[in-house]
């Protein structure tokens, strides 16, 4: 029954949120369908009409961008790991020292 | 409930799944192929970030009511703590949501804050929930606190819901999925962006559940601690 009750609330949080927002994209996207058709065949025609940093990714310096990126995700991530792991200790220190 | 929820998080599938998704989400996101935009261009990008962030809060906040109810069934302080440390992580994504959305704004609408409804729709909700922290804050008693704050928290969902969801998509909106602007009133989100987003979603899910499921750890210790004290005093 436990395992049912969780389940069952994961599912509900999932779908709640995913309805309530993948509905604004959803129905963007529906109704986009006419115009969307049109936009990429232009942008097929010329990708030049619409302006990417496509100089930026030929000259390679996205990998710059990403490194900067990710050396601030693995901080943060390497902060979240050893905070997970001493917190762990702490609780089996208590537990330990409880019972 | 809880400990099957707190084995769930604790294991380390969990945390690698969730640390893999965030990664992904950060280099796909930057490397793979967006559609082409007028006016977004390169930040189209930034749906993989902004987006996950409401997910995130939402799903947050329906634990947080989930135990919110819980414990007006089943009053306990443990059910309480739950409560609030997820309406807590809930909040800081939902921060971290409209301070992405001001900065896409800006470079996009030209200003940080255009009075888009589901701007303020989502201020006002994260009003309503910063409004349920002064209430906890104001109440000494723990188990008045405890019951008031469940109930205020029922009351801050039902509110968010239609400020978020419902109101926006009904008026003239700047953000996508809304009634209005058709300069750029959809992303195509086709395969393409759908491959690197579900996954930044649910990544940033479970760093939320992470996160919040460290705070009450923290929390349960500290009482552990009090109590030890108390026990030599």
């Amino acid at each position: 029954m436990k395992k049912f009750n969780t389940a069952l609330l994961i599912v509900f949080c999932l779908i709640a949120s995913f309805s309530t927002h993948a509905g604004a994209v959803v129905d963007s996207t529906q109704n986009a369908a006419p115009q969307t058709s049109a936009v990429t065949s232009t942008a097929q025609k010329g990708d030049d009409h619409i302006e990417m940093a496509d100089r930026l990714r030929a000259e390679g310096k996205i990998y710059v961008v990403i490194a900067i990126i990710l050396i601030v995700l693995f901080g943060f991530l390497t902060y979240l790991l050893v905070l997970s792991r001493k917190i762990k200790k702490l609780e089996q220190m208590l537990n330990e020292r409880g019972r | 409930m809880r400990s099957r929820m707190k084995a769930i998080i604790e294991s380390k599938w969990f945390k690698i799944t969730a640390i893999v998704f965030v990664l992904y989400a950060h280099i796909g996101g930057l490397l793979f192929d967006v559609p082409r935009k007028a006016i977004l261009n390169e930040t189209i990008r930034g749906l993989y970030f902004h987006v996950p962030m409401w997910f995130g809060m939402t799903f947050l906040f329906c634990v947080s009511l989930y135990f919110a109810v819980a414990y007006l069934k089943n009053p306990s302080a443990e059910t309480d703590k739950k409560t609030v440390e997820y309406a807590n992580v809930g909040l800081l994504f939902g921060i971290l949501g409209i301070l992405t959305g001001m900065i896409w704004a800006y470079f996009t609408w030209g200003d940080y804050w255009h009075g888009d409804p589901k701007q303020n729709g989502a201020a006002i909700a994260l009003l309503v929930y910063l409004a349920y922290f002064v209430l906890r804050g104001s109440i000494d008693n723990e188990e008045q606190r405890a019951r008031l704050s469940a109930v205020y928290n029922i009351f801050a969902f039902a509110a968010m819901v239609p400020l978020i969801f419902i109101i926006p998509r009904m008026l003239n909106s700047m953000h996508p999925g809304s009634d209005g602007n058709p300069g750029f009133d959809m992303y195509d989100l086709d395969s393409r962006m759908r491959m690197v987003f579900y996954p930044a979603v649910i990544g940033w899910i479970m760093i939320g559940m992470w996160i919040a499921n460290l705070r009450i750890s923290a929390r349960n210790l500290e009482e552990k601690l009090f109590d030890l004290e108390d026990e030599k005093i």
